[in-house]
């Protein structure tokens, strides 16, 4: 069981060679969706049809975790020791080798990808197996631990797809002197990663920046900036509060014109699209309340035994 | 308080959590003075980490410097932990020695303590994110103590014992849940101020692989017939990671592109 594991990495891994890293876009909703059902599905029948058999027992047992959980710590550590290359520079030897299997973006390479869809398999089958069987209230903690990081690891995985950030540049609309025209002074235009130009829904214009300073050595403490969609609707930002125009969307501040701090010409706007975060969310309550209650687990048995 | 003050600091903390470990060390059976005694030093810390934090107007949590005034700290109150809970009489000691190291490192490696403090991390997520990475990282430090001492142990007796094992189980459960804590606080206060929750930095890279390393720990222990050996290899493993996670990756080209350096 575990030799076909790590013969099913190789394999990806020569995939990895051959292709390259997988293209993020390509899993794009509704295919995500598809996917999740279908690998839920593969989980609870595998499991139901399969759970008894030796190899199915393997699949959902602690140690096959090991190899899996070992499996991603390394892969982790070969991506974080992989240094970034240099542009126009081609790597050689060893460098050469961990770029052709994907480790300078490890997340889109496809033995990370395998493992991953492992761990969500996996999960399924242990989640489903605790579910099926009679849940009671003190498996609670398993439940939330697991079901969390299943739900935070398909969210975030197949999330990943949807997932688009994009740069705006927004001009100034105020002056001492001369009145506010929206035309003159707001943008509709984003910028992607690849410097690809965007339409926006609405036009952005900043109308105020106040900027607080430290006593000490004169870098900013703090920076406020005020922005008018459509020259109607007002709404603020500073570095960590971002404002949400839709329900999958923010707009976060990142910089401003730093040649005229006092009174910027232009400020510089994140717009990050993600529909998937509230299940990232959910997720991560879940494994966090999961992990609360495995700890304290011990405590209360131990308070209630000596009662 | 002032850094300048530190160095009375360190003397005093020395002083009297030495008279606390030897106390320990002393006492076959779970010593009251020798709990008092490094207690008192870790409180001595605490009041000038607390003393610092208002002489500069912000938590002193932000530079490298910081933090390893905080781990030594933990480290103190981690080594009274574990004395406490497990009766491992030599912890004090050892705790005391990891703390000195780092203080030491403080003084001949201050970093910046100026008053301030970058606009992103001015966020509500800052403290108990910082805080509960470095009660972890003091936390899985006894576990490795522990881990070491289950090797040693091991190496006379030609395996590694299950028992062994037990103390180094509780610390890393609560070790466990603060590093969680840590780490989801990050991507909490990530998708604040960076717009997601998780983006790959060259830091949370690290972070994945360390808590990764800690749940394959539960799992062997989990598995009866997994050797005790492999599972402190592990909490070895772990604390190596963890290093890596905390400073190692500094020194690391990829540091480069981290958002994680302020």
């Amino acid at each position: 069981m575990y030799v076909s594991f790590y013969i099913l990495l190789l394999l990806a891994l020569v995939a990895q060679i051959a292709w390259g890293n997988i293209v993020a876009t390509s899993l794009a909703f509704p295919v995500s969706g598809a996917l999740i059902v279908a690998l839920s599905a593969a989980g609870y029948v595998i499991d139901k049809e399969y759970g008894h058999t030796p190899w199915g027992r393997q699949l959902r047992s602690p140690l096959f975790t090991c190899h899996l959980m070992g499996s991603l710590a390394a892969y982790c550590v070969l991506g974080g020791l992989m240094p970034p290359l240099p542009e126009a520079t081609e790597p050689t030897g060893l460098l050469w080798l961990g770029y052709r299997a994907g480790m300078d973006n490890f997340p889109t390479s496809l033995p990370f990808i395998t493992l991953l869809l492992c761990c969500l398999l996996q999960l399924t089958m242990v989640v489903s197996r605790r579910l099926r069987h009679g849940w009671r209230i003190s498996d609670s903690a398993f439940i939330l631990v697991h079901t969390g990081w299943w739900i935070a690891v398909a969210s975030g995985f197949f999330g990943s797809s949807d997932f688009s950030e994009q740069r705006i540049v927004v001009p100034s609309a105020y002056s001492d002197n001369v009145p506010y025209t929206e035309s003159l002074a707001s943008t509709r235009t984003a910028y992607d990663r690849q410097g690809h130009k965007m339409a926006l829904p609405y036009s952005l214009s900043l109308t105020r920046f106040e900027m607080t300073r430290n006593a000490a050595d004169g870098t900013p403490s703090r920076y406020t900036a005020v922005l008018e969609t459509d020259g109607r609707k007002t709404f603020r930002l500073e570095p960590g509060k971002p404002f949400a125009p839709t329900w999958s969307e923010r707009l976060l501040l990142v910089s401003y014109d730093a040649a005229s701090p006092d009174h910027p010409a232009y400020v510089i706007i994140s717009r990050v699209c993600q529909p998937w975060r509230y299940g990232i969310l959910i997720g991560i309550l879940m494994l966090m309340a999961g992990t609360i209650l495995f700890t304290i687990r011990p405590l209360v048995a131990t308070s209630h035994s000596e009662q | 308080m002032y850094w300048t003050q530190f160095i009375y600091i360190v003397v005093a903390t020395l002083a009297i959590g030495s008279a606390g470990a030897l106390v320990a060390l002393r006492h076959k059976s779970f010593s009251v003075w020798a709990c008092a005694l490094t207690g008192l030093a870790a409180c001595i810390l605490g009041t000038f980490i607390a003393g610092l934090w208002v002489s500069l107007g912000r938590p002193p949590l932000r530079t490298m410097g910081e933090t390893r005034l905080w781990y030594s700290f933990f480290m103190l109150v981690s080594g009274l932990w574990v004395y406490r809970r497990e009766g491992h009489r030599w912890m004090p000691g050892l705790s005391l020695i990891v703390s000195a190291v780092f203080m030491i490192v403080c003084l001949a490696h201050p970093e910046m303590h100026d008053q301030s403090l970058p606009p992103v991390l001015q966020s509500g997520w800052f403290v108990p994110h910082v805080s509960a990475y470095i009660f972890a990282y003091s936390l899985m430090g006894c576990a490795f103590l522990l881990a070491l001492r289950a090797f040693w142990q091991g190496y006379h007796s030609k395996a590694v014992s299950r028992d062994a094992l037990t103390s180094c189980d509780n610390l890393v459960q609560w070790g466990f849940l603060f590093l969680t804590f840590g780490l989801l606080s990050g991507c909490l206060w990530a998708v604040g101020s960076w717009g997601t929750y998780w983006s790959w930095d060259p830091k949370e890279t690290w972070a994945a692989a360390t808590w990764a390393s800690y749940i394959v720990y539960f799992h062997i222990r989990l598995h009866k017939s997994a050797s005790s050996g492999v599972a402190a290899l592990w909490l070895l493993i772990g604390f190596i990671l963890l290093q890596m996670c905390w400073y190692g990756f500094n020194y690391l080209p990829s540091a480069a592109r981290s958002l994680h350096s302020y």
